[in-house]
C-alpha cells in the first residue's frame, strides 16, 4: 500500500482538475478549496470490520426508531429516559414536521457516523450526522484514480472494492420511491459539496436537478424538462438543508427550496431523502442519550461506545465539567462543522472562567467530553513520513435494509497533535480500505 | 352550545399581474374538540383547483399553485358550525407548546412581569392564573394599531406597550409558558368584528380553555377557530409566494353570526 505514495502528487492533481474541491465559507465570503488527499489509507481488517458494521447497524436502527417516536407518539419523553427540554430546545426539532409518516418509515437514509480509534484500540463514535452527511464522494474518487496510477497495489493487496456505494445509495432511493423518478437536488454551484452532488448523480443515475426545476402540483412533486415536459418524483435526495427546503413552512424567503414540497412529502407521494427534521437526533445533546436509546428501543447493550460526555444540564455532570474545564473539550449543541468545540487545556485563565459562567447561564447548551486520546495515522508530507490525528466518516445506508458500506472517509488533522479533523478546518483525507481477507 | 354562520373573504389586487403564484391558506374552520363544521363553501379565484392538506399543528391548509398571470387573488370561505366550548373532548398536550417559540422568547420586560407574578400564579388554579397574568399584562399594554407589525415579537410589542390582538396574544403566551402554563395561539373570528382575531388558548387537565386578552374576556361559543399553533408563524392565513406584483391592496372582511338553530325543525317535533 505504501506503493501509492510516489503517485501521491499525480493523483492530487487529477483530484483537482476533476474538480473534487470542497468550499467554505469564510468572513461571509466563498473560498473553493482543495482538499487534499493522502495516499496512505487507513485499513480496517475483515473482523474490525465486522464489529463496526453490527455497531453501526444497530446504532442507526435505533436513531430511526427515535426519530419516528419524536414526530409521533414521544414515548421516550413520556418515559422520562430523554428530558423533554433536549428535543424541545432543540434547533433541529421541526414541529411542522409533527405526525408526518415516511415512506417505509425511514428518516436516516443515509447516515454519517464519526468515529475515532483510541491508542488503546477502542473505537468511539463521535458524533451522527443524520441531515446532509457529504464526503461519500472523495475515497470512491480517490479509489478510482489510485487504482488507475498503480493497478499493482490492487492486485497484492485484498481490499474490497468500494464502487459500490453508487449502486447502493440507488437502491436505498428505489426503496423508498413513492412513484416517479429519483432526483438529486443541489442547492447550486456555491453549495459546498457541490462536486459530490453532481458526481452521486452520474453515479445512481438519478435526475440532477436545481430548484427551479421542480414544482409542487396537486401535492405531487414534478420535475420539469427542458422541453417543458414534467416527469412525476417519486425521491428526491435533497443536499439542501431543513430550513431552505420549503419556504412555505420554513424560512419565507429562501430563493433555494421548492414550496409546497412538505406538503407533497407529508401526503405521501414523495420521499425526501433525508427525512427533514432529522437534527433533532443528531443533536450534540441527543448524543449523550444514544446509548439509553438504543437499551429503550432494542432491549440491547449497544456494541459502540460513546467518548465519555457530561451533560452539565445534570447537576453532579455539571460540577465534574466546571471542576474538570482544564481537561476536557466543551462542545456548544448548536454549532457544527468543528466549529463551537473548545479544548479547555488550550484557553487562558480569563478565557476559561468566560465558559464557565457561560455554562452556568445556560447549561443545556453545553456538552463535555473527556479527550479521546485517538490513534494517529501515518501521512506523507514533504517527503517524509509524519503522524496525524484521523477519525473515521463511516456512511450508513437505510432503504429495506440497513447496510454499512465497506469503506469510510477518513479524515486527517492539518496540524500535528490537533484534535480537528473537519474539512472545513483545513484537514486532508485518505482512502479506507476494508480488507477482504 | 351556539349555532353560528361565518364566512371569510380576502382579496388581493396586485398593480401588476403576477406569475407562478403559490399559496397555503388557513382559513378552513376544521372539527376539533369544541366545533362541529356543518356546511362550508369555498371559492378561490382566478381559479379553484385546490389542493387541501395539514400541517404538523392539525389545521387544514389549502393549497395551490396558479402559473398564469393575473391581478387579482381572491377567496371566500363561508359555512354554518355548531360551537360547543361547554362540551369538550380531553386530548393530550404536545410538548411544544410548553416551549418559548419564535415570537414568545422572553427578554428582561417578560422575565420581569413572569416572575412579579409567578408566586401568585403558583398558588391559583390554572384558570385564574391566567386571568390574572392577562390583568397584569393589560395593565401595561393597551390597543393601538399601526404601532406593532408582523414581525414584532412579544418582548418588543410589551416594550413599545401598545400593539394588537396579535401582539396581546403573544405576550400571554409567552408569560404562561415561562410559568409552566402551556398555551397557544389560536387565529380565528370572532362575532361581530368584521375581521380575523387572535387569542390564546391555555392548557388545564387535559382540555383547552381559550380566553382573549385584547378584549379582556373567556372566549365564548361566539369564536369560530381557523387554526392554532405555537404562535403567529404557524398561523398564517394566506402564506404566498409569487413573482411580479408591483404594489399589492389587501382587503379582508370576516364575520360569525349567531344563527337559529334547526334544531326545532329536526328533532323536536318526533
Amino acid at each position: 500500500m505504501y506503493g501509492l505514495i510516489d503517485h501521491k502528487d499525480e493523483i492530487n492533481r487529477l483530484l483537482s482538475r476533476y474538480g473534487v474541491k470542497f468550499g467554505i465559507y469564510k468572513d461571509n465570503t466563498f473560498h473553493e478549496r482543495l482538499f487534499p488527499f493522502d495516499p496512505i489509507p487507513r485499513t480496517l481488517t475483515k473482523n474490525e470490520f465486522s464489529f463496526l458494521e453490527k455497531g453501526l447497524r444497530q446504532r442507526v436502527f435505533a436513531l430511526n426508531l427515535f426519530l419516528n417516536d419524536i414526530y409521533g407518539e414521544k414515548h421516550i419523553l413520556r418515559d422520562k429516559v430523554i428530558p423533554e427540554d433536549f428535543v424541545y430546545y432543540s434547533p433541529g426539532f421541526l414541529p411542522p414536521c409533527e405526525n408526518i409518516v415516511p415512506s417505509k418509515k425511514v428518516y436516516n437514509h443515509i447516515s454519517g457516523i464519526d468515529l475515532v480509534q483510541g491508542k488503546d484500540m477502542t473505537w468511539y463514535v463521535l458524533e451522527d450526522n443524520l441531515r446532509i452527511p457529504s464526503g461519500a464522494s472523495y475515497p470512491m474518487i480517490a479509489r478510482d484514480l489510485c487504482r488507475r496510477a498503480s493497478p499493482d497495489t490492487f492486485q497484492t493487496n485484498a481490499v474490497t472494492d468500494n464502487r459500490c456505494y453508487g449502486e447502493m445509495l440507488k437502491k436505498a432511493l428505489d426503496a423508498v420511491n413513492l412513484g416517479g423518478i429519483n432526483v438529486i437536488l443541489t442547492p447550486g454551484r456555491y453549495n459546498s459539496a457541490f462536486f459530490e452532488h453532481s458526481y452521486l448523480a452520474e453515479k445512481t443515475g438519478a435526475v440532477f436537478a436545481m430548484p427551479q426545476d421542480l414544482f409542487v402540483e396537486g401535492n405531487v412533486l414534478y420535475y420539469s424538462e427542458y422541453s417543458g415536459k414534467r416527469r412525476r418524483v417519486g425521491t428526491v435526495y435533497r443536499r439542501i438543508s431543513d430550513e431552505y427546503l420549503d419556504p412555505m413552512t420554513f424560512l419565507p424567503d429562501s430563493l433555494l427550496g421548492v414550496p409546497h414540497i412538505l406538503d407533497a412529502y407529508r401526503a405521501g407521494n414523495v420521499a425526501l431523502v433525508n427525512a427533514p427534521g432529522n437534527g433533532v437526533a443528531d443533536d450534540k445533546g441527543i448524543y449523550y442519550f444514544v446509548p439509553q436509546m438504543i437499551r429503550y428501543y432494542l432491549g440491547e447493550e449497544p456494541i459502540l461506545t460513546n467518548a465519555q460526555t457530561y451533560l452539565p444540564y445534570f447537576e453532579k455532570d455539571r460540577q465534574y465539567t466546571l471542576e474538570n474545564l482544564s481537561k476536557l473539550v466543551i462542545k456548544d449543541v448548536s454549532e457544527s462543522g468543528g466549529y463551537g468545540v473548545v479544548f479547555g487545556d488550550r484557553l487562558s485563565e480569563a478565557q476559561r472562567n468566560a465558559l464557565a459562567d457561560a455554562i452556568r447561564e445556560n447549561p443545556r447548551r453545553f456538552i463535555a467530553q473527556e479527550v479521546v486520546d485517538f490513534k494517529n495515522l501515518p501521512v506523507f508530507e514533504n517527503g517524509q513520513m509524519r503522524e496525524r490525528k484521523a477519525d473515521l466518516r463511516a456512511f450508513v445506508l437505510y432503504g429495506d435494509e440497513i447496510e454499512v458500506w465497506p469503506s469510510g472517509l477518513t479524515r486527517f488533522a492539518y496540524e500535528e497533535g490537533s484534535f480537528v479533523v473537519n474539512s472545513s478546518q483545513g484537514g486532508g483525507f485518505k482512502d479506507t480500505w476494508v480488507l477482504s481477507r | 352550545m351556539e349555532q353560528v354562520e361565518f364566512s371569510y373573504a380576502m382579496k388581493i389586487e396586485f398593480s401588476s399581474p403576477v406569475v407562478r403564484h403559490c399559496f397555503s391558506l388557513r382559513c378552513l374552520p376544521f372539527d376539533n374538540e369544541y366545533q362541529t363544521i356543518r356546511e362550508l363553501f369555498i371559492e378561490v379565484s382566478p381559479h379553484n383547483v385546490l389542493t387541501e392538506t395539514a400541517d404538523g399543528f392539525g389545521n387544514r391548509i389549502l393549497t395551490d399553485r396558479i402559473t398564469e398571470p393575473h391581478s387579482v387573488f381572491s377567496v371566500y370561505v363561508n359555512g354554518l358550525a355548531q360551537i360547543h366550548i361547554e362540551d369538550k373532548a380531553t386530548e393530550p398536550l404536545n410538548g411544544i407548546y410548553k416551549y418559548p417559540s419564535q415570537y414568545t422568547h422572553c427578554g428582561e420586560r417578560l422575565t420581569a412581569l413572569a416572575e412579579k407574578n409567578r408566586a401568585a400564579v403558583e398558588t391559583l388554579p390554572t384558570g385564574e392564573a391566567v386571568e390574572l397574568l392577562m390583568r397584569e399584562m393589560r395593565k401595561q399594554f393597551t390597543y393601538q394599531s399601526g404601532a406593532t407589525t408582523v414581525q414584532t415579537t412579544a418582548e418588543e410589542a410589551l416594550e413599545k406597550g401598545k400593539g394588537v390582538c396579535q401582539d396581546y396574544a403573544h405576550i400571554l403566551i409567552a408569560l404562561c409558558r415561562k410559568l409552566s402554563i402551556p398555551a397557544r395561539y389560536v387565529v380565528g373570528i370572532q362575532e361581530g368584528v368584521g375581521e380575523t382575531h387572535a387569542w390564546v388558548e391555555f392548557y388545564d387537565n387535559g382540555l383547552w380553555s381559550g380566553i382573549d386578552p385584547t378584549n379582556d374576556k373567556w372566549v365564548n361559543n361566539r369564536y369560530l377557530t381557523l387554526s392554532h399553533g405555537r404562535d403567529f408563524a404557524d398561523c398564517g392565513i394566506n402564506r404566498g409566494l409569487f413573482i411580479g406584483g408591483g404594489t399589492q391592496k389587501q382587503t379582508i372582511e370576516a364575520s360569525v353570526r349567531v344563527c337559529p338553530s334547526d334544531s326545532s325543525e329536526r328533532g323536536e317535533t318526533l
